[in-house]
């Protein structure tokens, strides 16, 4: 019997033999066939592993979901009536939605321009009032102003009765006819 | 403990059934498909579980694993590889959810569904409790030993001894070869060898 025979298996060998038996070299195969010290040894380890197994599945809950797999996917071309017709009705939303928010929106706030417009054609109206306004004080136009002295406010009705007396208060008002006329 | 060439499922499975099975979905057989679920949606559920520790988030990912399978499986080509694939197509979802998760995590409070560990007050005294108490020992122990694995030496201890694949399925899950594969696991398992609580801990609860 050779030393290798009589030899048991080291750790490192022990490990390889249990991974794949195979990989030992054939002497240490047939050292470990013949060996029930390597035998056992071998058995004690691979028994914990396969503790390992059945325990991890024992410590795992069951599953309680059923699989289901996915509805098979329609093989109608792209422009079967399902499509298109589908896409006209997300364009009807779509379009519904963009009125129901945008007119609201335009009804309450006027735009930029129109108020601009507003604000010229009231200036125009309060010009043309103040014009009629100023027409209904005094209709004669600026030039004749500066003749009638309407110009000067410091000309009150009695210094015009100096200057232009009525006919009332003039003592020679009472003769009829003028001399020297013949 | 499977063997490495052993094909290991949640149910009973004749290889030749479930070639026949995968070749009818791919052809556009819904039936057939909801037959592929009815074997392997536990498998996959727990898978999903081991690595996301919440229920309600792995019912979750197992409907969206299996949608994405139905929608893909036309293009599966290798037939007799359809556990690997559907593996491989949950491994990538859920890598997604832990992706996601971690990226709200920087603007929010974490929303963790992770299913708690120890039963609450009211069925504290109820008999099951020891069950969960039990449950939740074991998830903890398993967890610190994971852990210390790097990611690909827990990846693929999880896929070996909890989900059971073997190296040739694993391989194809994580389109590694099968020597990388063996190199990660070595490693994990010269780490686990060194855990004696968890080891006793398994002797107790499952002699």
């Amino acid at each position: 019997m050779s030393s290798v025979n009589k030899q048991h298996l080291d750790e490192d060998q022990l490990l390889r033999a249990v991974i794949d038996i195979k990989d030992l070299a054939a002497p240490l195969q047939g050292h470990l066939a013949g060996c029930k010290q390597c035998l056992d040894q071998k058995a004690r380890f691979e028994a914990d592993l396969g503790r390992i197994g059945k325990m991890a599945q024992q410590a795992t809950p069951q599953l309680s979901k059923r699989i289901i797999l996915p509805a098979r996917e329609s093989k109608k071309p792209v422009w079967a009536w399902r499509g298109w017709q589908g896409a006209l009705a997300a364009a009807a939303v779509t379009a519904v939605l963009v009125l129901a928010i945008w007119v609201p929106i335009q009804m309450r706030s006027p735009l930029p321009g129109d108020s601009a417009n507003l604000a010229r054609e009231m200036q125009e109206a309060e010009q043309l009032m103040a014009e009629v306004d100023m027409l209904v004080e005094n209709a004669l136009p600026p030039v004749y102003n500066n003749i009638s002295g309407e110009t000067a406010p410091q000309l009150d009705d009695d210094f015009i009765q100096f200057l232009i007396p009525s006919i009332e208060d003039d003592p020679q008002a009472s003769v009829p006819e003028m001399k020297g006329l013949a | 403990m499977p063997s490495n060439n052993e094909k290991i499922s949640g149910s009973a499975v004749n290889d030749d059934q479930l070639i026949a099975l995968v070749e009818k979905a791919r052809d556009g057989n819904r039936a057939a498909f909801n037959q592929l679920i009815d074997r392997f949606q536990e498998a996959v559920f727990r898978m999903v579980y081991y690595r996301t520790r919440s229920h309600v988030d792995a019912e979750d990912l197992t409907q969206d694993i299996f949608v994405k399978a139905y929608q893909h499986i036309s293009r599966i080509r290798e037939t007799d590889r359809f556990r690997s694939w559907l593996f491989s197509i949950a491994l990538n979802r859920v890598r997604d959810f832990h992706r996601k998760k971690r990226f709200r995590g920087l603007f929010k409070a974490s929303d963790n569904n992770i299913d708690p560990e120890f039963p609450d007050m009211q069925t504290r005294d109820k008999p099951e409790a020891l069950d969960h108490v039990l449950k939740a020992e074991f998830w903890q122990q398993i967890g610190l030993i994971l852990n210390k694995l790097s990611g690909m030496e827990r990846e693929v201890f999880i896929l070996r001894f909890m989900d059971q694949l073997n190296i040739r399925e694993i391989s194809q899950t994580l389109k590694k070869s099968e020597s990388t594969v063996k190199t990660h696991l070595y490693r994990a398992l010269a780490k686990f060898k060194k855990e004696s609580s968890l080891r006793r801990f398994l002797q107790e609860v499952s002699p």
